[in-house]
C-alpha cells in the first residue's frame, strides 16, 4: 500500500524571533516493510544548515536554522510511502517464549539482539517501572503464557480499561494519574504499556507515525483530518520486536507508518526547537495520510 | 653537599619544626620513615626549612596568605570584602613526590588518561565494551552522565579527552590508588597553577635547593594541544573559556586560567551558532569561534539536544560540534567517564584496550548492580564507602562508618531498590603530611589531585604538580574541599637543577597577538561601558555628598540663611543625583537637622534606594568584576580599596558627618586613581573607547541635573552665590573658577567655564566633544554620506550647546527668577544624550534574548 503523509507544523510568533534552531522527527524509516519513496521538508523562511543524520536509535533527524527575523515557521514534511502487508498475514501469529523466560533472558543477554533491546527495560525520561504498573500489568501475565499473548491481552486491556480523552492529559503528566484516572490519549497508552513492561523486567519501546484514517461513512474526507500517532513495541528474545496499538487494540499491519522509536516520547518529539524571542507562540498542526492507490483505512 | 650532610642537616632541624610530631601508629607519613628517620627527598626541603628563623617563616606564611587573599579579591565576583570564598588554606609546607617515584606516578596517570580516552571513543561509538561484556550495559546506559545526544560526536577527532583529572591517595602500606577520576569538567588546573606562582614567588630559595620540576612546560603544552584541536586550519584559531557565570562556584579558577591563557572567558549567551558554526559576539560583529574550553556540566551545554532548560548553554552547540565546526574541550558526555562504577572494570579494560595491566590501581570498588557484588556491599557496609553512581552534591558519599544502625538499614534498602545506582568502595586511610600549625608540624591526612593533558596520538602529558588537600583537623581522615581544610602545593624533585622557565606564556608569534586586540566580547562592551558609567556617577554623587558634609562642618549658616535655603538645595540636587524621590518638603518649612542627616545618610547608604551612593558603587563593582580580565594588577588593588570602601560605608551607619565625610574622601581618592589607571594603563582598544563613552556620558548627565537643580532657581544671594560655589566645589571647578575670576560669583562666568569652556576637561562642552570623538571611532560598516544615529544625536548635542550663549542664557525672566532658558537648553542636552546612550547599547550590545523551548507536543497529542 503507498501513501502520501503530509505533515504541516505552523508556529505563529507574537513577536518576531531572530533566530532558531531546530530538531525535526519526521521522516519515515526504512523498514523491511516499509519503503520511504521520497521525502520533502519545505522550510519557510528558507532553513540554513539543514542537514541530516541518525540518531542513537537509528532515526532520522533533521537539524536546521533560521537566521533571519520571522514572525512565521511553516515546516512541511511530505513522505511518500510504500508499507508491505507481511507475507505471512494470516498465519498463525508466534506466541513467543513464557514471559518469564523472556525476563530471565533479558537479564543475563546471551546474544547481541537481547542485549541491545535489554536497554529498553531501564527506566526513561517519561517512563519508570512502579508497583502500580506491575499489578496494572499482572492479570495479563499469568504463570508460562507466552510473552506476545500477553502483550495482546495487556493491549485488549487497556483499550478496554481507558477512555480516549483528547486534552485530559499533558506530554508531563505523570503515568500514575493516567493510570488513576483511566484517560489519556495514544502517547499515554503506549507509555502505559511499556511501564508496565519494564515493570516486569522485560524490554519495551515508544513508537511514533502515523495510522490511516477513514471518514464517517458517506462523508468526504477532510483536509488535515489526520494525526500523528503513537504505540508501542515488545522485544521477543529469539524472534524480534512485534508492534501494538492499545489506542486501536490491533497488531499494527498495512496501516501503520512508522517514523521513530525510542525509550518514550522525549526520545522522538516530532518537533523541537530553541527560539530567541521576548514573545509567545501558538502552534497548529495538521496531518493528512492519504492511500494511493484506493482500499479501505480504519476509523479511530 | 653529600646525602649524609643533607641528613645530618636534616636531623638537626628535625629538633626546630620537627619537635614532638608523631604521626599515627599504623599510618604511613610522607616525610618521615617509621624509625623517625626522615624520607630522603625531603632532605634539602626540611634543610632549607629549618635554616628560616620563625620570624622568616611566619613572614612568609603571611606573604602567601596575602598573595591569595589579593588574587581571591582581584576575581571575586559577588563583591564581599573577604573575597572568594576559600574555606581553606595553603600550608607553606607542600607534598613531595620523588623523581622516581613521580615517574611511577606519572606514568599511571597518562595511562589512565588514555584507557578512558579509548572508552569514551569507546561508549559514543561501537560500544563493542558493552558488546563484549567488559561493562554491563545498565552501568552506563542507566547513568545520567550517558547522553545520547553525543552518539557519533566527531569520531575521527581523536582524542576526544583533551584534559584529566584524577584524586589519589597512598594507603598504609606506601601504595598509590587512585581515589576518583574527573573528566567532565577537571578542576583545579588553575587552582594548581596559582599556588604554584604564590609559593614560586615566597619561597624561590627553596625552589633551587629542592630542584623542584617546574609546571611551565606542561601548561605550554596545554596551550599549544588547545590551540590544535582547532578544527579549521586557522591561522590564528580562535578559543574561548566557556563559563557559566559569575555565581558558579569555580568562576574564581575560571577567570584565572582565562587570563593566564589568554582566552576570553564567555558565557553561554555570548555564543551563538549560525551556519552550523559557532560565533562569539563582540563588538565588531561577530567573530568565528574554534575551540571552546568549555567549564560546564554536560548537561547545561545545549538547551536544544541536552537539558532544554538550561540557561547557560549555547543552542545549536552540540550540532555544531558533530559537523566538525568546532571543537569542544573536553566533549560533552565525558561525564560517563566521572562514574565510580567503572573502577571495578578498569582492569579488565586495560588488559582488553591496552594489552596491559594498570599502573596505579583504583580503590578497590564493587558496582552492586553485579549480584555478587551487591551481596559483598550489603554484609560490609559498615567498613565500606557507599557512592551514587553519578556524582553531584545531591548524592555525597555516606562513610559505612559512621552510620547509625537504623540509617545502614534505610541504605541497604535503597541499594536493593536501584542496585545499579550504588558502589561501595574500601575506605582507605590516608598518609599524613606534616601542615605547620603554628611553628611546629602536625601530621595531616592528605590526597592529591594530579592532571594530564592530552597531546598528539593518544598519548598525554602529567602536570609535575597538582594539589594535595588535607582535612582541617588531625582526628579527620575525610578530605574534602566543601568541608574546608588545608591545601597545599606539590612538589616533584628532580635530580638536576631545573632550569628557571617563567610561567608567562608567550606569544607563539606576534601577529596572532595582533588579531586578538579587535575582539571584545558584546557583554564585556557592555560592562566595560557601565563600568564607566557607574564610577562617574559614584565621582559626582561623591564629590556633591563631600561638598555637603563641607558645608555642614564648616558653615555656620544661621546667620545667612535662616531658613536653611541652601542646605535645601544641596538636598535636591543630591536626590537628583542619587535618583530619590524626596522624602522630605523642600518648599517652606523648615528642615530640622536629624531630619537632614537622615536624608543625606540615606543618599550614602541606602541599600533599598539603587541610586545610593553605597548601591551604585556595587553596580560598579560588579560591572568590574564580569570583565576581570581588563584590569591590571595594580588596577585590582585600587578596585580592591574601592571594595573595603564600600564595604565600611554600607556597614558602619553611625557615623558623624566629619567621620562620613572623610569615608567619602578615600572613596573619591580610590576612584581617581582607578580613573587615573584606566587613562594611563588600558591600551586605546575598543574596551577603552566603550569605558569612555560610558564616563562622558554620566559625566555630562550628572552635569547637567546638577546644573538643572542647583542653578537653574536662581536663588537671590547670598543663597545663589552659596550654591554657584557648591556647584563649582563639587564639579571640581572651584579652583580655575577663582584663579580667572577671583572670587565674585556671576551666573554667566560660572555658566561659561562650566559648560562652553572646550579646554576645561570638567565642563560640558569638554564631554560632549570627546564623546563625539569616541563615537567616530567605533567600529561599524560606514554608510558613505550618512551619519550614524549616534553621530547625528552628538552634532546636534554640541551644535546647540555651541550656538548658545550664556548672556542670553542668564537674562533675566520677566515672570520668574527661574532661568528657563538655561533649563530648556539643558533638558534638550540631557535627552540627546541619553539618547546617544541608547543608540550605542542597540547598536553594540548583545542584547540577550532569553531563549524559549519550543516542542511540538501538547496541542498535537492526538490518539
Amino acid at each position: 500500500m503507498n501513501y502520501r503523509v503530509s505533515h504541516r507544523t505552523r508556529y505563529a510568533y507574537s513577536e518576531p524571533v531572530s533566530l532558531c534552531h531546530n530538531e525535526l522527527r519526521l521522516v519515515p524509516r526504512a523498514l523491511p516493510h516499509q519503503q520511504v519513496a521520497q521525502v520533502d521538508i519545505a522550510v519557510t523562511p528558507p532553513p540554513s544548515a539543514l542537514r541530516e543524520r541518525k540518531d542513537f536509535f537509528g532515526n532520522r533527524v533533521c537539524y536546521f536554522s533560521v537566521q533571519q527575523p520571522h514572525d512565521l515557521l511553516s515546516v512541511t514534511v511530505t513522505s511518500v510511502v510504500r508499507v508491505i502487508e507481511p507475507a505471512d498475514a494470516g498465519s498463525p501469529v508466534p506466541e513467543g517464549p513464557a514471559w518469564e523466560a523472556a525476563r530471565d533472558r533479558f537479564r543475563s543477554p546471551g546474544d547481541p539482539d537481547t542485549l541491545e533491546a535489554s536497554q529498553f527495560v531501564f527506566h526513561s525520561p517519561l517512563v519508570s517501572a512502579s508497583g502500580d504498573l506491575a499489578d496494572y500489568a499482572a492479570p495479563s501475565f499469568p504463570a508460562g503464557r507466552p510473552l506476545l499473548a500477553a502483550a495482546r491481552d495487556l493491549m485488549n486491556r487497556i483499550f478496554h480499561d481507558f477512555a480516549f480523552r483528547p486534552g485530559f492529559t499533558t506530554v508531563s503528566t505523570p503515568l500514575e494519574e493516567v493510570l488513576k484516572h483511566r484517560s489519556g490519549v495514544c502517547q499515554d497508552f503506549a507509555h502505559l504499556a511499556i511501564g508496565c513492561f519494564r515493570s516486569l523486567g522485560l524490554a519495551a519501546r515508544y513508537v511514533s507515525g502515523y495510522i490511516e484514517t477513514l471518514p464517517p461513512p458517506g462523508r468526504e474526507k477532510l483536509q488535515g483530518a489526520d494525526v500523528s500517532h503513537a504505540w508501542f513495541a515488545v522485544f521477543a528474545p529469539g524472534l524480534g520486536w512485534f508492534d501494538f496499538d492499545p489506542t486501536n487494540n490491533l497488531t499494527p499491519g498495512g496501516q501503520h507508518i512508522v517514523t521513530a522509536w525510542g525509550r518514550d516520547f522525549s526520545d522522538v518529539t516530532p518537533l523541537k526547537g530553541i527560539i530567541f524571542s521576548a514573545g509567545s507562540h501558538r502552534l497548529t498542526v495538521s496531518v493528512d495520510v492519504e492511500r494511493q492507490d484506493g482500499g479501505a483505512g480504519r476509523a479511530v | 653537599m653529600s646525602i649524609e650532610a643533607i641528613q645530618k642537616n636534616a636531623a638537626a632541624g628535625r629538633r626546630a619544626v620537627c619537635a614532638g610530631y608523631m604521626p599515627a601508629a599504623g599510618t604511613y607519613d610522607e616525610m618521615f620513615h617509621e624509625d623517625g628517620t626522615t624520607r630522603r627527598h625531603w632532605g634539602p626541603f626540611l634543610t632549607a626549612l629549618n635554616r628560616m628563623g620563625s620570624e622568616d617563616l611566619e613572614r612568609r606564611r603571611q606573604e602567601v596568605m596575602r598573595i591569595l587573599r589579593e588574587n581571591g579579591i582581584a576575581y571575586n565576583i559577588h563583591g564581599s570584602a573577604q573575597g572568594v570564598h576559600r574555606n581553606w588554606r595553603l600550608d607553606i609546607v607542600p607534598l613531595l613526590f620523588s623523581r622516581e617515584e613521580w615517574g611511577t606516578l606519572s606514568a599511571g596517570l597518562r595511562q589512565r588518561a588514555r584507557l578512558l580516552d579509548m572508552i569514551l571513543a569507546d561508549l559514543y561509538g561501537p560500544r563493542m565494551l558493552i558488546r563484549e561484556g567488559l561493562l554491563p550495559m545498565a552501568l552506563i546506559y542507566r547513568h545520567e552522565g550517558f547522553l545520547r545526544a553525543c552518539h557519533d560526536l566527531a569520531p575521527d577527532r581523536f582524542p576526544r579527552l583533551a584534559l584529566y583529572s584524577v584524586d589519589l591517595a597512598r594507603s598504609a602500606d606506601g601504595g598509590i590508588q587512585v581515589l576518583g577520576d574527573f573528566c567532565q569538567q577537571p578542576v583545579g588546573i588553575g587552582y594548581a597553577l596559582e599556588n604554584r606562582t604564590a609559593m614560586a614567588r615566597v619561597l624561590p630559595d627553596f625552589f633551587r635547593e629542592c630542584r623542584i620540576l617546574r609546571l611551565s612546560d606542561f601548561f605550554r603544552t596545554l596551550r599549544a594541544e588547545i590551540a590544535d584541536a582547532a578544527p579549521r586550519q586557522a591561522e590564528s584559531p580562535r578559543i574561548v573559556l566557556l563559563s557559566p557565570g559569575p555565581r558558579d562556584p569555580f568562576y574564581f579558577e575560571q577567570s584565572y586560567l582565562a587570563a593566564y591563557l589568554g582566552y576570553p572567558l564567555v558565557q553561554g549567551d555570548d555564543l551563538t551558532v549560525r551556519d552550523g558554526a559557532v560565533w562569539l559576539k563582540s563588538l565588531a560583529g561577530l567573530q568565528r569561534v574554534d575551540v571552546i574550553l568549555r567549564q560546564l556540566d554536560d548537561l547545561g551545554v545545549d538547551p536544544l539536544e541536552l537539558r532544554q532548560d538550561s540557561r547557560i548553554g549555547v543552542a545549536g552547540l552540540i550540532e555544531a560540534a558533530r559537523r566538525g565546526s568546532v571543537s569542544i574541550l573536553n566533549p560533552p558526555g565525558s561525564g560517563i567517564l566521572d562514574n565510580p562504577g567503572l573502577m571495578a572494570f578498569l582492569p579488565g579494560i586495560a588488559q582488553r584496550l591496552l594489552g596491559e595491566p594498570l599502573i596505579l590501581p583504583s580503590l578497590e570498588t564493587w558496582w552492586c548492580g553485579a549480584p555478587d557484588s551487591r551481596r559483598y556491599v550489603l554484609e560490609n557496609i559498615d567498613r565500606l564507602i557507599i557512592k551514587h553512581i553519578h556524582r553531584s552534591p545531591q548524592h555525597p558519599p555516606v562513610y559505612g562508618s559512621l552510620l547509625q544502625r537504623e540509617e545502614k538499614d534505610m541504605w541497604r534498602r535503597r541499594i536493593e531498590a536501584a542496585p545499579h545506582r550504588y558502589v561501595g568502595q574500601e575506605q582507605l586511610r590516608f598518609s599524613t603530611t606534616p601542615a605547620l600549625s603554628e611553628s611546629h608540624f602536625i601530621p595531616l591526612h592528605t590526597i592529591f589531585r594530579g592532571f594530564a593533558v592530552a597531546r598528539r596520538k593518544g598519548e598525554y602529558e602529567a602536570m609535575p604538580g597538582g594539589i594535595a588537600r588535607s582535612a582541617g583537623d588531625r582526628t579527620s581522615d575525610v578530605v574534602s574541599n566543601r568541608t574546608g581544610g588545608m591545601i597545599r602545593d606539590v612538589w616533584v624533585t628532580a635530580s638536576q637543577p631545573q632550569k628557571h622557565v617563567s610561567l608567562w606564556l608567550q606569544q607563539e608569534r606576534l601577529d596572532r597577538a595582533f588579531t586578538r586586540i579587535s575582539v571584545l566580547p558584546s557583554r564585556a562592551a557592555e560592562n566595560l561601558f557601565w563600568v564607566g558609567r557607574y564610577a562617574e556617577r559614584t565621582e559626582a554623587l561623591g564629590r556633591l555628598l563631600r561638598t555637603t558634609f563641607h558645608y555642614m562642618i564648616e558653615w555656620d549658616w544661621t546667620e545667612e540663611d535662616a531658613n536653611g535655603l541652601f542646605f535645601k538645595q544641596l538636598l535636591a540636587c543630591l536626590n537628583a543625583l542619587s535618583l530619590r524621590h524626596a522624602a522630605a518638603p523642600l518648599d517652606g518649612g523648615s528642615l530640622s537637622d536629624a531630619a537632614f542627616d537622615a536624608e543625606v545618610s540615606r543618599v550614602v547608604h541606602d541599600s533599598n534606594n539603587s541610586g545610593s551612593l553605597t548601591s551604585i558603587l556595587q553596580f560598579m563593582l560588579n560591572a568590574a568584576y564580569a570583565v576581570r580580565d581588563h584590569w591590571s594588577t595594580d588596577t585590582w588593588h585600587v578596585i580592591n580599596s574601592l571594595e573595603e570602601r564600600r564595604y565600611t560605608l554600607e556597614k558602619y551607619t553611625g557615623y558623624t558627618a566629619r567621620m562620613t565625610s572623610e569615608q567619602i574622601d578615600r572613596l573619591i581618592t580610590s576612584l581617581l586613581a582607578f580613573t587615573g589607571l584606566c587613562m594611563e594603563s588600558m591600551s586605546r582598544e575598543h574596551g577603552w573607547l566603550l569605558l569612555d563613552i560610558g564616563r562622558r556620558i554620566e559625566r555630562s548627565l550628572m552635569f547637567i541635573k546638577t546644573i538643572r537643580t542647583g542653578l537653574v532657581p536662581g536663588h537671590e544671594p547670598p543663597v545663589g552665590s552659596r550654591v554657584m560655589e557648591a556647584v563649582l566645589i563639587s564639579t571640581e571647578n572651584v579652583i580655575t573658577y577663582r584663579r580667572r575670576y577671583r572670587s565674585y560669583m556671576e551666573m554667566e562666568t560660572v555658566l561659561d567655564l562650566l559648560l562652553l569652556d572646550d579646554r576645561n576637561p570638567r565642563s560640558l562642552i569638554y564631554q560632549l566633544d570627546r564623546l563625539q570623538e569616541h563615537i567616530a571611532e567605533l567600529p561599524r560598516e560606514k554608510q558613505k554620506y550618512r551619519l550614524s544615529e549616534e553621530e547625528q544625536l552628538m552634532l546636534k548635542a554640541t551644535s546647540r550647546l555651541r550656538l548658545s550663549n550664556t548672556a542670553q542664557l542668564t537674562a533675566p525672566d520677566r515672570h520668574s527668577k527661574k532661568h528657563r532658558r538655561l533649563d530648556a537648553l539643558l533638558a534638550s542636552i540631557h535627552r540627546l544624550v541619553e539618547a546617544v546612550s541608547d543608540a550605542v547599547s542597540l547598536a553594540y550590545f548583545s542584547h540577550i534574548r532569553e531563549a524559549q523551548q519550543t516542542v511540538s507536543t501538547p496541542e498535537e497529542r492526538t490518539p
